[in-house]
């Protein structure tokens, strides 16, 4: 059985399988979502991912990923 | 200064007892070892943690802060982590100084190789640092996945644990 945690990231990578994020564990709600995942942006000159809180992915919202998350 | 004559066969067991020895009088050099000892030990240990699908190293929430005394300390880091690795790819952990990557630039300290399937595992880092400083200074874990992958970090919420201990020189 998949922890919800497993089925937020394969929802996510069924809709965009190259996706660069950073999440919290076990929190995973639409106010998380919108606001608090960390997307990437880049990587610095130290290796370090440089990321935004801002979805840069039109693709990717709650409504879809939540939709893809229940059929699992 | 008064002179005292050591019996032919030697002292006797115990007959120079710490009390009889004065501050200083034996010096570093004669003891035929390094007087390194640990200076201070900080631990940090909580049970959060973070999943991510970068292909570049992120910060996981093992952390730990530790000012050193002297510029010539070393600080010695241990950090024990859990982790899963949930698809067919490679996952890498490294150690950071502030932002400046201790291990491998693109691979770290270590590597994990799922060879699929989910994948629960632990890996610990030991590391020897040099920082040079006596500033208040951070070292964290970074992780990262080969692409189309995830990896989390602490998943099932049990505790992660980093320790600090300042080896003086």
């Amino acid at each position: 059985m998949m922890t919800d945690l497993q089925k937020f990231w394969k929802a996510l990578l069924n809709i965009k399988s190259d996706v660069e994020c950073t999440i919290a564990i076990n929190v995973m709600t639409e106010e998380y979502f919108n606001n608090n995942i960390e997307w990437k942006t880049g990587v610095d000159s130290n290796g370090i991912t440089t990321s935004t809180t801002t979805n840069p992915h039109s693709e990717l919202t709650w409504t879809k990923v939540k939709a893809e998350m229940d059929k699992l | 200064m008064s002179k005292t004559t050591v019996p032919a066969g030697g002292l006797s067991s115990d007959s120079v007892t710490t009390a009889k020895i004065a501050d200083d009088a034996v010096t570093a050099a004669k003891t035929g070892f390094s007087l390194g000892k640990i200076g201070q030990v900080v631990q940090a240990s909580a049970n959060n943690g973070n999943s991510t699908t970068s292909t570049s190293f992120v910060a996981s929430t093992c952390t730990v802060d530790i000012t050193p005394t002297a510029s010539s300390s070393k600080i010695l880091i241990t950090a024990s982590i859990s982790f899963s690795n949930t698809h067919n790819d490679k996952a890498f952990f490294s150690l950071y100084r502030g932002s400046t990557n201790l291990g491998n630039s693109g691979d770290g300290f270590r590597e994990n190789k799922n060879a699929g399937g989910a994948s629960h595992d632990s890996v610990t880092i030991t590391y020897l640092d040099s920082p040079s400083s006596t500033s208040a200074t951070t070292y964290k874990v970074y992780y990262r996945v080969t692409s189309g992958g995830t990896v989390a970090f602490n998943p099932d919420s049990t505790n992660w644990t980093i320790i600090a201990q300042e080896v003086l020189a």
